[in-house]
């Protein structure tokens, strides 16, 4: 480049920018400003939303597994949590999925999110510590969400991740080992979504739409997503 | 005595502040953990503003934030990826598909430009500091952040609009068109 730049070209490239970046909507994701937004309420909350940040991906992992290597040796035992029933959400399907499904020990029905782009796509059952985890996959064209129930009472939700509270419920969002996982409380048992492929974004509006739909009324079937945060891979 | 950020005003500034984590990094994956990381340590404990604007000093910390997270990054052990972590995609925006293609390759190129021309174009064109504000956000003299800032809009234009000229001699790949 010279040292002096043509006046009329560095003029259209500053207004051909311009219309570029005007063009581009690109508004903060709502989980994002849910998260700012709960940072911001006070420092009660600040520590445990302090997230490792997932833009050092493998660090993020790598303290995510250190965290729970280092709760499952002070504790001497091998607790189950909602990062170790991440695994299982993230493991592979052992039978093709039935129509309708109720997690074992529990008295919650796996949802149908055909309608959101997500149809079922296998079923595992799996004992972790003591616990039954029943685990539903959904499978869109780019990748698979796993849904685990486990029987018992709540579990840990571990070191890491941050909250965010809506109208039902609160919900963890964590990182394992690059995949997204949420996590909350329905009906008295901890329920998990994992993906490797969907967004944070895209398992909380499910958690939300299942937690939701449960919650408030049984009777009339799930609700359709709304269009602008059905966010599909 | 510098007044102090006020933290009841700082959600206002998380739109742009993602744009310009966006366009830093290239990924909206990562400007969501960039922006949030940024907001932590804002947040941390009370900050006096010495002289910057609110989203000046907003700007240094995303700075500072990012710049942090490449060096951590360059001093971890790399690990082979799986062929999942390669697939990922950018799941958002599904109600208007095209434009969160478009948003993504305009980022992208502007992720792509050398790291004082990115941060340049970051902090005027995506940000809204004037070149002064820019120059004392980022370290720099106020003439060499115009210089970069016209170097820096030269290749990005070049690079969607598919031109040739200072972009291909300057080593850039091809470019392409948003439509």
């Amino acid at each position: 480049m010279s040292e002096h730049p043509d006046p009329a070209r560095v003029s259209a490239d500053e207004q051909r920018l311009g219309e570029l970046l005007r063009a581009v909507e690109a508004p903060a994701p709502a989980p994002l400003r849910a998260r700012i937004a709960e940072l911001n309420a006070g420092a009660p909350s600040r520590r445990r939303l302090r997230m490792p940040a997932l833009a050092f991906g493998g660090a993020f992992a790598a303290a995510a597994l250190a965290a729970v290597a280092l709760a499952l040796v002070l504790s001497g035992t091998s607790a189950p949590t909602a990062l170790r029933t991440a695994e299982l959400a993230l493991a592979q399907p052992r039978a093709s999925a039935p129509q309708t499904l109720v997690a074992t020990g529990t008295d919650i029905p796996f949802p149908d999110w055909a309608a959101q782009g997500w149809p079922r796509a296998g079923l595992r059952r799996d004992s972790l510590d003591g616990r039954q985890v029943t685990t539903e996959f959904y499978s869109s064209s780019s990748g698979t969400i796993g849904y685990a129930i486990v029987s018992g009472a709540p579990l840990q939700f571990g070191a890491g991740g941050s909250t965010v509270v809506r109208a039902a419920g609160d919900y963890r969002l964590m990182r394992s080992g690059g995949a997204a996982v949420v996590a909350w409380v329905q009906q008295g048992h901890t329920c998990v979504l994992a993906s490797r492929t969907a967004s944070p974004a895209t398992l909380l509006d499910l958690a939300v739409l299942q937690d939701s739909a449960s919650t408030v009324s049984t009777q009339r079937g799930w609700r359709s997503l709304p269009q602008a945060t059905v966010s599909r891979v | 005595m510098s007044p102090r950020l006020d933290p009841q005003t700082l959600p206002s500034h998380v739109n742009r502040l993602y744009r310009a984590a966006w366009a830093l990094c290239g990924s909206p994956h990562e400007a969501e953990d960039l922006v949030q990381e940024t907001f932590v340590r804002v947040l941390a404990r009370p900050r006096l503003l010495r002289g910057d604007d609110e989203l000046a000093y907003l700007m240094r910390v995303l700075r500072n934030t990012f710049l942090d997270s490449r060096r951590t990054a360059s001093r971890r052990p790399q690990v082979t990826a799986q062929l999942d972590d390669l697939e990922l995609a950018d799941e958002r925006s599904s109600d208007r598909p095209e434009q969160a293609l478009e948003a993504q390759e305009l980022y992208e190129a502007i992720a792509k430009l050398p790291e004082d021309f990115r941060l340049a174009l970051v902090a005027v064109d995506i940000v809204g500091l004037s070149y002064g504000e820019a120059g004392r956000a980022l370290n720099a003299r106020e003439a060499t952040i115009t210089t970069r800032l016209h170097r820096a809009r030269r290749r990005v234009v070049a690079e969607i609009d598919g031109e040739d000229g200072e972009t291909q001699r300057e080593g850039s790949a091809p470019g392409r068109r948003l439509d």
